[in-house]
Protein backbone atom coordinates (compact mmCIF):
# COMPACT_ATOMS: atom_id res chain seq x y z
CA UNK A 1 0.00 0.00 0.00
CA UNK A 2 1.44 3.31 -1.06
CA UNK A 3 0.44 6.49 0.75
CA UNK A 4 1.14 9.78 -0.94
CA UNK A 5 0.81 13.27 0.53
CA UNK A 6 0.66 16.13 -1.92
CA UNK A 7 1.04 19.73 -0.81
CA UNK A 8 -0.35 19.10 2.68
CA UNK A 9 -0.85 22.32 4.62
CA UNK A 10 -2.09 22.76 8.18
CA UNK A 11 -2.40 26.06 9.95
CA UNK A 12 -3.16 26.84 13.59
CA UNK A 13 -4.30 30.40 14.16
CA UNK A 14 -1.08 32.33 13.38
CA UNK A 15 1.21 29.27 13.07
CA UNK A 16 1.73 27.07 10.02
CA UNK A 17 2.27 23.52 11.28
CA UNK A 18 2.73 22.01 7.82
CA UNK A 19 3.51 23.96 4.72
CA UNK A 20 2.97 22.29 1.33
CA UNK A 21 4.50 19.00 2.39
CA UNK A 22 4.68 16.35 -0.31
CA UNK A 23 5.88 12.86 0.57
CA UNK A 24 5.32 9.26 -0.38
CA UNK A 25 5.47 6.18 1.88
CA UNK A 26 6.16 2.93 0.06
CA UNK A 27 5.89 -0.59 1.47
CA UNK A 28 9.10 -2.30 2.48
CA UNK A 29 10.70 0.86 3.84
CA UNK A 30 11.39 2.18 7.32
CA UNK A 31 11.31 5.95 7.47
CA UNK A 32 12.78 8.21 10.13
CA UNK A 33 10.77 11.39 10.52
CA UNK A 34 13.22 13.85 12.01
CA UNK A 35 13.18 17.41 13.22
CA UNK A 36 13.16 19.52 16.35
CA UNK A 37 10.02 20.17 18.39
CA UNK A 38 7.40 22.06 16.41
CA UNK A 39 8.69 20.91 13.05
CA UNK A 40 5.36 19.27 12.15
CA UNK A 41 6.18 15.56 12.63
CA UNK A 42 3.29 14.75 14.95
CA UNK A 43 0.85 16.87 12.94
CA UNK A 44 1.78 14.95 9.79
CA UNK A 45 1.24 11.63 11.57
CA UNK A 46 -2.11 12.73 12.99
CA UNK A 47 -3.26 13.84 9.55
CA UNK A 48 -2.17 10.50 8.06
CA UNK A 49 -4.11 8.62 10.74
CA UNK A 50 -7.24 10.73 10.31
CA UNK A 51 -7.09 12.40 13.72
CA UNK A 52 -6.51 15.87 12.37
CA UNK A 53 -7.90 17.41 9.22
CA UNK A 54 -5.66 19.15 6.73
CA UNK A 55 -6.40 22.64 5.44
CA UNK A 56 -5.07 22.02 1.95
CA UNK A 57 -3.53 19.28 -0.14
CA UNK A 58 -4.39 15.69 -0.82
CA UNK A 59 -3.64 12.29 0.66
CA UNK A 60 -4.03 9.29 -1.58
CA UNK A 61 -3.85 5.62 -0.66
CA UNK A 62 -2.95 3.45 -3.61
CA UNK A 63 -4.12 6.27 -5.85
CA UNK A 64 -7.53 6.91 -4.27
CA UNK A 65 -8.33 9.76 -1.85
CA UNK A 66 -7.93 8.89 1.84
CA UNK A 67 -11.22 7.93 3.55
CA UNK A 68 -12.18 6.57 6.98
CA UNK A 69 -11.92 3.04 5.50
CA UNK A 70 -8.16 3.50 5.08
CA UNK A 71 -7.80 3.76 8.86
CA UNK A 72 -8.25 -0.01 8.83
CA UNK A 73 -4.81 -0.26 7.18
CA UNK A 74 -3.00 2.49 9.07
CA UNK A 75 -1.78 1.96 12.63
CA UNK A 76 -0.78 4.91 14.75
CA UNK A 77 1.05 4.91 18.09
CA UNK A 78 0.94 8.46 19.47
CA UNK A 79 3.45 9.62 22.01
CA UNK A 80 0.75 10.48 24.59
CA UNK A 81 -1.28 8.31 26.98
CA UNK A 82 -4.31 7.36 24.92
CA UNK A 83 -5.97 4.49 26.74
CA UNK A 84 -9.15 4.73 28.77
CA UNK A 85 -8.68 4.94 32.52
CA UNK A 86 -10.52 1.72 33.31
CA UNK A 87 -8.44 -0.41 30.95
CA UNK A 88 -6.19 -3.29 31.79
CA UNK A 89 -3.72 -4.60 29.22
CA UNK A 90 -6.16 -7.36 28.24
CA UNK A 91 -8.84 -4.68 27.67
CA UNK A 92 -6.50 -2.95 25.23
CA UNK A 93 -6.21 -6.25 23.32
CA UNK A 94 -9.99 -6.62 23.31
CA UNK A 95 -10.41 -3.06 22.09
CA UNK A 96 -7.96 -3.47 19.20
CA UNK A 97 -9.46 -6.86 18.37
CA UNK A 98 -12.96 -5.38 18.23
CA UNK A 99 -12.00 -2.51 15.97
CA UNK A 100 -9.18 -3.75 13.77
CA UNK A 101 -9.60 -6.89 11.71
CA UNK A 102 -5.83 -7.07 11.20
CA UNK A 103 -5.10 -7.27 14.94
CA UNK A 104 -3.31 -10.45 15.96
CA UNK A 105 -4.11 -11.25 19.62
CA UNK A 106 -1.58 -14.07 19.86
CA UNK A 107 1.17 -11.80 18.57
CA UNK A 108 0.10 -9.08 21.03
CA UNK A 109 0.20 -11.34 24.08
CA UNK A 110 3.50 -12.81 22.91
CA UNK A 111 4.99 -9.32 22.75
CA UNK A 112 3.45 -8.40 26.11
CA UNK A 113 5.12 -11.45 27.59
CA UNK A 114 8.47 -10.58 25.99
CA UNK A 115 8.17 -7.06 27.41
CA UNK A 116 7.62 -8.55 30.90
CA UNK A 117 4.09 -7.16 31.13
CA UNK A 118 1.03 -9.11 32.24
CA UNK A 119 -2.55 -8.94 30.86
CA UNK A 120 -4.04 -7.96 34.21
CA UNK A 121 -1.90 -4.88 34.70
CA UNK A 122 -3.89 -1.66 34.91
CA UNK A 123 -2.82 0.66 32.12
CA UNK A 124 -3.09 3.74 34.38
CA UNK A 125 -0.44 2.37 36.72
CA UNK A 126 2.20 1.56 34.08
CA UNK A 127 5.48 3.43 34.00
CA UNK A 128 6.33 5.45 30.89
CA UNK A 129 8.63 2.66 29.67
CA UNK A 130 5.95 0.02 30.14
CA UNK A 131 3.42 2.24 28.44
CA UNK A 132 5.72 2.76 25.47
CA UNK A 133 6.08 -1.01 25.18
CA UNK A 134 2.32 -1.51 25.41
CA UNK A 135 1.71 1.01 22.63
CA UNK A 136 4.33 -0.67 20.46
CA UNK A 137 2.81 -4.11 21.14
CA UNK A 138 -0.72 -2.93 20.30
CA UNK A 139 0.40 -1.13 17.15
CA UNK A 140 2.85 -3.72 15.86
CA UNK A 141 0.34 -6.54 16.45
CA UNK A 142 -1.74 -5.08 13.68
CA UNK A 143 -0.88 -6.27 10.20
CA UNK A 144 -1.29 -2.66 9.06
CA UNK A 145 0.20 -1.49 5.77
CA UNK A 146 1.40 1.81 7.22
CA UNK A 147 2.70 2.00 10.79
CA UNK A 148 3.16 5.43 12.31
CA UNK A 149 5.19 5.51 15.53
CA UNK A 150 5.39 8.94 17.11
CA UNK A 151 8.38 9.25 19.44
CA UNK A 152 8.30 5.58 20.50
CA UNK A 153 11.65 5.95 22.30
CA UNK A 154 10.77 9.01 24.36
CA UNK A 155 11.42 8.95 28.08
CA UNK A 156 12.57 5.35 28.35
CA UNK A 157 15.83 3.73 29.31
CA UNK A 158 18.48 2.48 26.90
CA UNK A 159 17.67 -1.22 27.25
CA UNK A 160 13.96 -0.65 26.65
CA UNK A 161 14.77 1.51 23.64
CA UNK A 162 16.88 -1.29 22.19
CA UNK A 163 14.11 -3.78 22.91
CA UNK A 164 11.56 -1.60 21.13
CA UNK A 165 13.81 -1.05 18.12
CA UNK A 166 14.42 -4.82 17.89
CA UNK A 167 10.67 -5.43 17.95
CA UNK A 168 10.06 -2.82 15.25
CA UNK A 169 12.78 -4.36 13.05
CA UNK A 170 11.45 -7.88 13.56
CA UNK A 171 8.02 -6.77 12.33
CA UNK A 172 9.27 -4.93 9.27
CA UNK A 173 8.58 -6.65 5.98
CA UNK A 174 8.08 -5.88 2.33
CA UNK A 175 4.32 -5.41 2.67
CA UNK A 176 4.35 -2.50 5.10
CA UNK A 177 5.88 0.92 5.52
CA UNK A 178 7.00 2.02 8.97
CA UNK A 179 7.45 5.67 9.91
CA UNK A 180 9.26 6.48 13.15
CA UNK A 181 9.53 10.00 14.48
CA UNK A 182 12.20 10.48 17.09
CA UNK A 183 14.76 12.73 18.66
CA UNK A 184 17.03 9.71 19.21
CA UNK A 185 18.70 10.15 15.82
CA UNK A 186 21.73 8.02 16.60
CA UNK A 187 19.64 5.05 17.65
CA UNK A 188 17.58 5.17 14.48
CA UNK A 189 20.66 5.19 12.25
CA UNK A 190 20.89 1.40 12.05
CA UNK A 191 17.13 0.86 11.84
CA UNK A 192 15.81 3.11 9.08
CA UNK A 193 16.49 3.19 5.35
CA UNK A 194 14.99 6.59 4.55
CA UNK A 195 15.36 9.83 6.47
CA UNK A 196 12.87 12.69 6.28
CA UNK A 197 14.04 16.01 7.72
CA UNK A 198 11.43 18.61 8.65
CA UNK A 199 11.76 22.12 9.97
CA UNK A 200 9.03 24.58 10.97
CA UNK A 201 6.43 22.71 8.96
CA UNK A 202 8.52 22.45 5.82
CA UNK A 203 10.01 19.35 4.28
CA UNK A 204 13.75 20.00 4.15
CA UNK A 205 14.96 16.72 2.75
CA UNK A 206 13.77 13.18 2.09
CA UNK A 207 16.69 10.94 1.31
CA UNK A 208 17.68 7.32 1.17
CA UNK A 209 20.15 6.71 4.00
CA UNK A 210 22.52 4.78 1.73
CA UNK A 211 22.48 7.57 -0.84
CA UNK A 212 23.25 10.04 1.93
CA UNK A 213 26.23 7.96 2.97
CA UNK A 214 27.54 7.29 -0.55
CA UNK A 215 26.97 10.65 -2.22
CA UNK A 216 27.44 13.04 0.66
CA UNK A 217 29.52 10.82 2.94
CA UNK A 218 27.23 11.66 5.84
CA UNK A 219 25.39 9.67 8.46
CA UNK A 220 21.88 10.73 9.52
CA UNK A 221 23.34 12.31 12.64
CA UNK A 222 25.80 14.36 10.61
CA UNK A 223 23.09 15.43 8.21
CA UNK A 224 20.86 16.32 11.16
CA UNK A 225 23.68 18.43 12.59
CA UNK A 226 24.18 20.12 9.25
CA UNK A 227 20.49 20.95 8.82
CA UNK A 228 19.53 21.98 12.33
CA UNK A 229 22.83 23.25 13.67
CA UNK A 230 24.46 22.69 17.00
CA UNK A 231 21.67 24.21 19.12
CA UNK A 232 19.08 21.63 18.23
CA UNK A 233 21.71 18.90 18.15
CA UNK A 234 21.84 18.93 21.95
CA UNK A 235 18.13 18.23 21.98
CA UNK A 236 18.47 15.53 19.37
CA UNK A 237 21.05 13.31 20.98
CA UNK B 1 -21.69 1.45 15.92
CA UNK B 2 -22.60 -1.22 18.46
CA UNK B 3 -18.91 -1.65 19.29
CA UNK B 4 -18.59 2.06 19.95
CA UNK B 5 -21.70 1.94 22.15
CA UNK B 6 -20.18 -0.99 24.03
CA UNK B 7 -17.01 0.99 24.84
CA UNK B 8 -18.97 4.13 25.68
CA UNK B 9 -20.96 1.95 28.07
CA UNK B 10 -17.71 0.67 29.61
CA UNK B 11 -16.55 4.24 30.19
CA UNK B 12 -19.83 4.98 31.99
CA UNK B 13 -20.03 1.78 33.94
CA UNK B 14 -19.20 3.29 37.34
CA UNK B 15 -22.06 5.76 37.01
CA UNK B 16 -24.40 2.95 36.00
CA UNK B 17 -23.24 0.82 38.92
CA UNK B 18 -23.83 3.71 41.34
CA UNK B 19 -27.29 4.25 39.85
CA UNK B 20 -28.24 0.59 40.21
CA UNK B 21 -26.77 0.47 43.71
CA UNK B 22 -28.82 3.53 44.74
CA UNK B 23 -31.95 1.98 43.27
CA UNK B 24 -31.36 -1.33 45.06
CA UNK B 25 -30.64 0.41 48.37
CA UNK B 26 -33.77 2.58 48.24
CA UNK B 27 -35.86 -0.41 47.24
CA UNK B 28 -34.55 -2.47 50.13
CA UNK B 29 -35.27 0.39 52.55
CA UNK B 30 -38.78 0.70 51.14
CA UNK B 31 -39.53 -3.04 51.31
CA UNK B 32 -38.19 -3.25 54.86
CA UNK B 33 -40.30 -0.30 55.96
CA UNK B 34 -43.48 -1.41 54.19
CA UNK B 35 -44.68 -4.18 56.57
CA UNK B 36 -44.02 -1.98 59.60
CA UNK B 37 -45.71 1.13 58.26
CA UNK B 38 -49.31 2.08 58.43
CA UNK B 39 -50.86 3.19 55.16
CA UNK B 40 -51.80 6.38 57.00
CA UNK B 41 -48.22 6.96 57.95
CA UNK B 42 -46.28 9.42 55.85
CA UNK B 43 -42.94 7.77 56.81
CA UNK B 44 -43.29 5.29 53.99
CA UNK B 45 -43.46 8.23 51.62
CA UNK B 46 -39.82 9.10 52.26
CA UNK B 47 -38.14 6.15 50.45
CA UNK B 48 -40.83 6.33 47.78
CA UNK B 49 -40.15 10.01 47.25
CA UNK B 50 -36.40 9.29 47.20
CA UNK B 51 -36.86 6.67 44.48
CA UNK B 52 -38.57 9.22 42.22
CA UNK B 53 -36.05 11.88 43.21
CA UNK B 54 -33.06 9.60 42.55
CA UNK B 55 -34.49 8.77 39.12
CA UNK B 56 -34.55 12.47 38.26
CA UNK B 57 -31.03 13.11 39.59
CA UNK B 58 -29.60 10.10 37.77
CA UNK B 59 -31.26 11.23 34.56
CA UNK B 60 -29.39 14.54 34.76
CA UNK B 61 -26.14 12.87 35.86
CA UNK B 62 -26.15 10.56 32.82
CA UNK B 63 -26.83 13.48 30.48
CA UNK B 64 -24.08 15.63 32.05
CA UNK B 65 -21.62 12.73 32.08
CA UNK B 66 -22.34 11.92 28.42
CA UNK B 67 -21.78 15.53 27.39
CA UNK B 68 -18.59 15.68 29.43
CA UNK B 69 -17.25 12.46 27.84
CA UNK B 70 -17.98 13.73 24.33
CA UNK B 71 -16.18 16.95 25.11
CA UNK B 72 -13.26 15.16 26.78
CA UNK B 73 -12.77 12.85 23.78
CA UNK B 74 -12.36 15.91 21.57
CA UNK B 75 -10.02 17.69 23.99
CA UNK B 76 -7.88 14.95 25.50
CA UNK B 77 -5.74 12.23 23.98
CA UNK B 78 -8.14 9.42 24.89
CA UNK B 79 -10.10 10.65 21.87
CA UNK B 80 -7.31 9.22 19.68
CA UNK B 81 -8.46 5.72 20.58
CA UNK B 82 -12.01 6.56 19.54
CA UNK B 83 -11.37 8.49 16.35
CA UNK B 84 -8.48 6.46 14.90
CA UNK B 85 -10.76 3.45 14.41
CA UNK B 86 -12.14 2.76 10.92
CA UNK B 87 -15.62 3.82 12.04
CA UNK B 88 -17.40 6.62 10.17
CA UNK B 89 -17.57 9.69 12.39
CA UNK B 90 -21.39 10.00 12.09
CA UNK B 91 -21.57 6.44 13.48
CA UNK B 92 -19.32 7.36 16.43
CA UNK B 93 -21.46 10.41 17.10
CA UNK B 94 -24.67 8.37 16.80
CA UNK B 95 -23.32 5.76 19.22
CA UNK B 96 -22.39 8.41 21.77
CA UNK B 97 -25.74 10.21 21.56
CA UNK B 98 -27.74 6.99 21.45
CA UNK B 99 -26.07 5.57 24.53
CA UNK B 100 -26.65 8.72 26.60
CA UNK B 101 -30.17 8.93 25.23
CA UNK B 102 -31.10 5.31 25.88
CA UNK B 103 -29.34 4.97 29.22
CA UNK B 104 -30.83 8.20 30.62
CA UNK B 105 -34.32 7.16 29.53
CA UNK B 106 -33.97 3.52 30.62
CA UNK B 107 -32.60 4.39 34.06
CA UNK B 108 -35.16 7.11 34.64
CA UNK B 109 -38.02 4.89 33.51
CA UNK B 110 -36.61 2.09 35.65
CA UNK B 111 -36.76 4.28 38.73
CA UNK B 112 -40.13 5.69 37.74
CA UNK B 113 -41.79 2.33 37.12
CA UNK B 114 -40.29 0.86 40.25
CA UNK B 115 -41.72 3.79 42.16
CA UNK B 116 -45.11 3.14 40.57
CA UNK B 117 -44.87 -0.57 41.39
CA UNK B 118 -44.06 0.32 44.98
CA UNK B 119 -47.04 2.63 45.04
CA UNK B 120 -49.20 -0.17 43.69
CA UNK B 121 -47.87 -2.45 46.39
CA UNK B 122 -48.90 0.11 48.96
CA UNK B 123 -52.38 0.34 47.45
CA UNK B 124 -52.71 -3.45 47.55
CA UNK B 125 -51.58 -3.41 51.16
CA UNK B 126 -54.17 -0.88 52.26
CA UNK B 127 -56.58 -0.02 49.48
CA UNK B 128 -59.44 0.69 51.85
CA UNK B 129 -57.69 3.76 53.16
CA UNK B 130 -57.81 5.37 49.74
CA UNK B 131 -61.30 6.59 50.53
CA UNK B 132 -60.05 8.57 53.46
CA UNK B 133 -59.37 12.05 52.10
CA UNK B 134 -57.83 13.38 55.29
CA UNK B 135 -54.51 11.53 55.01
CA UNK B 136 -51.60 12.63 52.88
CA UNK B 137 -50.81 9.21 51.42
CA UNK B 138 -54.25 8.50 49.94
CA UNK B 139 -54.36 12.00 48.51
CA UNK B 140 -51.02 11.50 46.73
CA UNK B 141 -52.14 8.15 45.35
CA UNK B 142 -55.49 9.50 44.21
CA UNK B 143 -53.82 12.45 42.52
CA UNK B 144 -51.50 10.18 40.57
CA UNK B 145 -54.28 7.83 39.54
CA UNK B 146 -56.65 10.59 38.54
CA UNK B 147 -54.17 12.67 36.58
CA UNK B 148 -51.96 10.17 34.80
CA UNK B 149 -53.66 7.73 32.46
CA UNK B 150 -51.56 5.33 30.35
CA UNK B 151 -52.04 7.58 27.33
CA UNK B 152 -50.87 10.60 29.30
CA UNK B 153 -47.79 8.78 30.48
CA UNK B 154 -47.00 7.59 26.94
CA UNK B 155 -47.38 11.12 25.58
CA UNK B 156 -45.20 12.58 28.31
CA UNK B 157 -42.53 9.96 27.58
CA UNK B 158 -42.59 10.76 23.88
CA UNK B 159 -42.35 14.47 24.60
CA UNK B 160 -39.46 13.83 26.97
CA UNK B 161 -37.66 11.69 24.39
CA UNK B 162 -37.96 14.41 21.73
CA UNK B 163 -36.77 17.12 24.11
CA UNK B 164 -33.77 15.05 25.27
CA UNK B 165 -32.75 14.34 21.65
CA UNK B 166 -33.10 17.99 20.72
CA UNK B 167 -31.10 19.13 23.77
CA UNK B 168 -28.30 16.57 23.28
CA UNK B 169 -27.92 17.38 19.57
CA UNK B 170 -27.74 21.10 20.30
CA UNK B 171 -25.16 20.68 23.06
CA UNK B 172 -23.03 18.29 20.95
CA UNK B 173 -23.18 20.73 18.06
CA UNK B 174 -21.86 23.61 20.16
CA UNK B 175 -19.12 21.39 21.66
CA UNK B 176 -18.23 20.17 18.16
CA UNK B 177 -18.03 23.78 17.04
CA UNK B 178 -15.79 24.82 19.94
CA UNK B 179 -13.42 21.87 19.33
CA UNK B 180 -13.14 22.27 15.56
CA UNK B 181 -13.79 25.60 13.86
CA UNK B 182 -13.36 27.65 17.05
CA UNK B 183 -10.48 25.62 18.50
CA UNK B 184 -7.43 27.74 19.35
CA UNK B 185 -9.51 30.83 18.64
CA UNK B 186 -9.74 33.57 21.22
CA UNK B 187 -13.10 33.34 23.06
CA UNK B 188 -13.89 30.16 21.08
CA UNK B 189 -15.55 28.53 24.10
CA UNK B 190 -17.61 31.63 24.83
CA UNK B 191 -18.69 31.97 21.19
CA UNK B 192 -19.81 28.33 21.02
CA UNK B 193 -21.73 28.77 24.28
CA UNK B 194 -23.44 31.86 22.86
CA UNK B 195 -24.30 29.88 19.74
CA UNK B 196 -25.84 27.20 21.99
CA UNK B 197 -27.89 29.88 23.78
CA UNK B 198 -28.96 31.38 20.43
CA UNK B 199 -30.13 27.97 19.14
CA UNK B 200 -32.01 27.33 22.39
CA UNK B 201 -33.71 30.74 22.27
CA UNK B 202 -34.57 30.23 18.59
CA UNK B 203 -35.93 26.76 19.43
CA UNK B 204 -38.07 28.16 22.23
CA UNK B 205 -39.27 31.13 20.17
CA UNK B 206 -40.35 29.01 17.18
CA UNK B 207 -41.98 26.45 19.48
CA UNK B 208 -44.16 29.16 20.99
CA UNK B 209 -45.19 30.39 17.55
CA UNK B 210 -46.41 26.95 16.52
CA UNK B 211 -49.89 26.25 17.83
CA UNK B 212 -49.97 22.52 17.05
CA UNK B 213 -48.21 20.18 19.48
CA UNK B 214 -47.39 17.71 16.72
CA UNK B 215 -45.76 20.41 14.59
CA UNK B 216 -43.77 21.60 17.60
CA UNK B 217 -42.33 18.14 18.11
CA UNK B 218 -41.60 17.75 14.41
CA UNK B 219 -39.72 21.06 14.63
CA UNK B 220 -37.77 19.84 17.70
CA UNK B 221 -36.79 16.63 15.91
CA UNK B 222 -35.89 18.55 12.74
CA UNK B 223 -33.64 20.96 14.64
CA UNK B 224 -32.05 18.01 16.47
CA UNK B 225 -31.33 16.25 13.17
CA UNK B 226 -29.91 19.48 11.71
CA UNK B 227 -27.55 19.86 14.70
CA UNK B 228 -26.53 16.20 14.43
CA UNK B 229 -25.67 16.58 10.73
CA UNK B 230 -23.81 19.80 11.51
CA UNK B 231 -21.73 18.12 14.24
CA UNK B 232 -20.93 15.18 11.96
CA UNK B 233 -19.85 17.55 9.20
CA UNK B 234 -17.62 19.53 11.56
CA UNK B 235 -15.96 16.40 12.91
CA UNK B 236 -15.45 14.84 9.48
CA UNK B 237 -14.07 18.00 7.88
CA UNK B 238 -12.41 19.82 10.73
CA UNK B 239 -11.45 17.29 13.37
CA UNK B 240 -8.34 18.37 15.23
CA UNK B 241 -7.21 16.10 18.05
Amino acid sequence: MSVTCTNITKRYFFKTALNNVSLSFEPGHIYALLGPNGSGKSTLMKILSGLTSKDNGEITVDGHPFTYRDKAFIAFAPTEFIFFDYMKIKDVAAYYHDYFKDFDRACFFQMIHEFSLTPDMKVRTLSSGMLAKLKIAATMSRQARLLLLDEPLNGIDLLSREEILRTILSHADSSRAIVISSHMVEELEATVDTAIFMQEGNLVLCSDVETLREKEGMSIVEKYRQIYGTTTMKEAI
Amino acid sequence: MLTTMKYEFMKNRILYAISLGTLALLQVVYLVMLPFSSIKSSNILIPLFLIFMAGTIIFFLIIINGISLFSRDLRSKSGYLVYMTPTPIPFILSAKILLVYLSSIIFTLGFFFLGLADLHLLILAGGKYLKDDNDLMPRVIKYLLDNFSTADVALKLLQGAVIVFNFLSTVYFSIGLSQTLLRNKRFGGLISFLIFIAITVFNSFVSHQISSNVLTYIFHVGLGVFCFIGTSYLLVRKIDL
